[in-house]
């Protein structure tokens, strides 16, 4: 039987879906059951959907979850670009949520007109001028050195909550493609914890954890933070620790947050405070984002807070976009509102009186770095910061040739010293005020009150550290306190080589071992002329002998302390035939030939002894010489290899 | 400060019921409160099947990974909201992953990418014998909108109604796009014979 219309496509279409008993359908279905055609197409329309149904899905690439983890440490950090930093924030939201689509904002915009077509196009035509402007300058002004792209190391959480687990995942260096195995070292900072400034390169992280490979390439480790986490700074080194990889010249750093994973203040303050004075200070980028630092962290969740303003780091134009768009909120101006809000108020926290300071400082506005510092001393004696914040305003207008400093003296220089006697008075000072740093806070009152201080005052703080040498009293003042002898004779005590479970967040673990013998070296000799200076001749030719054999690293080209105090403590037990060698070689090793060579050949000035003294002096001349050239060429070399993370 | 030590990152807490749906919840539970762990399982166990949906509807594999990703990243915020049973999860998680496409497919980020596929079916002549289309190369030469409501509808299971809302449209367009569809198709793969 035939039909003289069949049903369209659409209508066979439709029919292919329909359920069985619909009664809709039961006209094309009469025909259907009919039509060999019709049957064939619909029998068609189904096997493509079968075909369909039965393609296979296209498998994820490999490195899903490497991208996704990355992102995801990535997106809790990184903020929006929002160039007008206070309308973004008006509402609280966090900027890496997810807008709602289908919901335009209602906000100032449509007040003002510009949701009208012709406002939207003349904003439209202003943001392209303003983003062709941007770019040209950025493509200018960009620095080959800038980081782009997403970091190596990745952890996640981004902002991992005190006493939780951190998931660290590193994507190796070339160089670190092949190890078995990576060591994650760093340092854990706690709550209530202030890291001291060491002298001298040491071993000073922890091994944290051992980062083991994963078949994707990636590094993998676990690492369990303390209850009382606040930050860390971590890298990764192999099992030597020679070679390291970190962030550029920095460290990878990252800050925890509170529990509900929002951004913790303290935290925040802290790592930007407490870090290592010298690695990552200039550098602070998070390891979420290496366009983004702390203090970007701190502008955007607590953007009323100074420290945000006061720690970022890049005013003007000579790193693009952002900072051309931040060009219209200069520093100047930003200080200048936060101080009219700020200073006012009645009961201001430390943390914000300190990060006044640091931005008045930033603008080189020594006079508002003084008052904040004054309100910090007088409001906040007993924290931490205060001693150095005052010394570090005073110091500041001290080279600055400040106007009237000295008429504030008289009120500063007894708050200065109340609150050297209220906290820690034995910590040395910190690392912002020049040849001041690491000085005792005694030493810094006294040079203080010689200069700025009454005739009581001066007496009462005396210049303690005496200036005098063995044979020419006044040109070396090094004789050492108590204090200090004690430090080295147990830094002498101390083996070199690197303790179990520690590595060098800094230079390589050979390097350290090198620069910690010659320190020992130097310190030996620094005692023999202190025994000297005692008068035990015997043990002082003991410890110059012991600093000469102490091991040298080969960069260490010039040996001539540990010859003079040899030459020292020889003069003293009468030998001073053997004493002239050993002043001949200090001699040929320094610029300016020490003077006692010259009373000693006068003294004893046979043209034998001179002749004798001048090849000695020349030899050794000679052999600095060539000891400074391989230095140069084992930089130069070194140069090359930094290239592959040896340090 | 005690000694922050090499973790085992193979070490797990032992479980306590240890049938599958329970594991499950368990998982879900973790992924809720951000555990990375939960996280980087459901990417290895549902990353085929994310991904996989995602390109179906995209045909672009760029999109695909940027969408897949995105799935993956909100998950965690997302997985609270999830109130069926631990089996319906992979379903769940299958209508989230076409809403991922959709919202990518709409929102003009598209990466500039063309499928093998569809080059091969581009520059194939239609009467070269030797050269058949296959279901798939098919589908990548559908314009989005009709390839979208077949897909939706064949594969994803879902009615003209729920189409028409997925996608902002009446029903009466999603069933227009759908014939078109089919139509277009069948005659893609006839002309290939």
């Amino acid at each position: 039987m035939t039909f003289p219309l069949h049903p369209t496509f659409d209508a066979l279409s439709a029919f292919a879906d329909a359920a069985s008993d619909d009664v809709s359908q039961a006209r094309v279905q009469r025909h259907v059951r009919e039509c060999d055609a019709c049957r064939a197409t619909v029998a068609e329309i189904r096997a493509m959907g079968d075909a369909v149904r039965a393609m296979p899905l296209r498998e994820a690439p490999s490195d899903l979850w490497a991208r996704v983890a990355a992102r995801r440490a990535d997106d809790t950090e990184v903020a929006t670009l929002a160039p007008t930093i206070g309308d973004s924030r008006a509402s609280g939201a966090p900027a890496d949520l997810p807008s709602t689509p289908g919901t335009p904002a209602a906000g100032p915009d449509a007040a003002r007109g510009l949701a009208t077509p012709r406002g939207k196009s003349i904003v439209f035509g202003a943001t392209l001028v303003v983003l062709a402007l941007a770019t040209s300058m950025m493509l200018l002004s960009r620095t080959p050195l800038e980081a782009t792209g997403l970091s190596r190391l990745a952890v996640s959480p981004a902002r991992p909550a005190a006493g939780g687990t951190l998931i660290v995942r590193y994507s190796p260096a070339p160089y670190f493609r092949r190890e078995p195995r990576l060591v994650l070292i760093g340092r854990v900072a706690r709550r209530g914890e202030r890291r001291e400034a060491a002298r001298y390169p040491a071993f000073d992280a922890d091994s944290l954890a051992t980062l083991l490979p994963q078949r994707d390439g990636a590094f993998v480790a676990r690492l369990t933070l303390p209850a009382d986490f606040r930050w860390a700074q971590l890298a990764v080194v192999d099992s030597t620790g020679d070679r390291m990889d970190r962030d550029g010249s920095a460290l990878w750093t990252v800050v925890g947050g509170n529990a509900d994973r929002s951004p913790s203040l303290e935290a925040l303050m802290s790592a930007e405070e407490d870090r290592s004075p010298w690695i990552g200070t200039f550098d602070n980028h998070l390891v979420a984002g290496p366009r983004w630092s702390i203090a970007d962290t701190i502008q955007r969740y607590f953007p009323g807070h100074p420290a945000g303003w006061a720690y970022y780091t890049r005013y003007g134009v000579r790193r693009g976009l952002f900072d051309f768009l931040r060009f219209f909120e200069t520093a100047e101006r930003k200080y200048a509102s936060l101080d009219g809000s700020l200073w006012p108020e009645r009961t201001l926290d430390a943390d914000r009186e300190h990060a006044m300071l640091v931005f008045a400082h930033r603008i080189e506005e020594p006079l508002d770095a003084a008052k904040w510092a004054n309100r910090i001393a007088r409001e906040h004696p007993d924290d931490r910061r205060a001693f150095d914040d005052l010394f570090g305003a005073i110091r500041h207008m001290q080279l600055n040739s400040t106007a009237g400093l000295a008429d504030s003296m008289h009120a500063w220089l007894p708050l200065l010293i109340d609150i050297s006697r209220r906290n820690a008075s034995s910590l040395p000072v910190g690392g912002s005020t020049d040849n001041f740093a690491g000085r005792s806070r005694a030493e810094v009152i006294a040079s203080l009150a010689q200069e700025f201080g009454d005739s009581t005052m001066k007496a009462a703080w005396p210049i303690a550290r005496p200036a005098h040498d063995f044979i020419v009293p006044g040109t070396l003042p090094r004789s050492m306190s108590l204090d200090e002898e004690r430090q080295a004779r147990a830094q002498i005590a101390d083996p070199c080589g690197r303790p179990a479970g520690r590595f060098s967040l800094s230079p390589g673990t050979t390097w350290v071992v090198q620069f910690c013998e010659l320190v020992k070296s130097n310190l030996l000799a620094s005692l023999s002329r202190l025994e000297a200076e005692r008068g035990h001749a015997s043990l002082a030719l003991t410890l110059a002998d012991s600093a000469l054999r102490t091991t040298r690293p080969q960069w260490a080209c010039v040996t001539s302390d540990a010859h003079r105090a040899r030459a020292r403590a020889l003069l003293m037990l009468g030998d001073s035939s053997r004493a002239v060698l050993d002043l001949a070689v200090a001699t040929g090793q320094s610029l300016a030939p020490p003077r006692e060579a010259d009373s000693l050949l006068a003294t004893l000035g046979t043209a034998s002894v001179r002749a004798r003294f001048a090849a000695v002096a020349d030899s050794a001349r000679h052999a600095v010489q060539q000891c400074a050239q391989d230095r140069r060429q084992r930089n130069a070399a070194h140069a090359d290899s930094a290239r592959l993370g040896v340090r | 400060m005690p000694p922050l030590g090499a973790r085992d990152t193979t070490a797990e807490a032992p479980d306590i019921d240890d049938s599958p749906a329970a594991a499950r919840r368990r998982q879900l539970d973790a992924l809720a409160l951000g555990d990375d762990d939960a996280l980087a399982q459901l990417v290895a166990e549902f990353g085929d099947l994310v991904y996989g949906t995602i390109y179906r509807l995209t045909a672009n594999a760029a999109d695909a990974e940027d969408a897949a990703q995105e799935v993956f990243i909100r998950l965690p915020r997302v997985v609270s909201g999830f109130a069926g049973t631990v089996e319906q999860f992979p379903g769940w998680l299958r209508r989230i992953a076409v809403r991922a496409a959709l919202m990518r497919l709409r929102s003009g980020r598209r990466r500039n990418e063309v499928s093998a596929e569809s080059i091969v079916a581009l520059i194939s002549r239609p009467d070269d014998v030797l050269t058949r289309l296959t279901i798939e190369s098919a589908l990548a030469l559908l314009s989005v909108e009709h390839r979208t409501v077949f897909l939706l509808k064949e594969v994803e299971g879902y009615d003209h109604a729920e189409i028409a809302e997925l996608l902002g449209i009446s029903v009466a367009n999603s069933e227009v796009r759908l014939h078109r569809a089919r139509r277009q198709l069948r005659e893609l793969l006839r002309d290939s014979r």
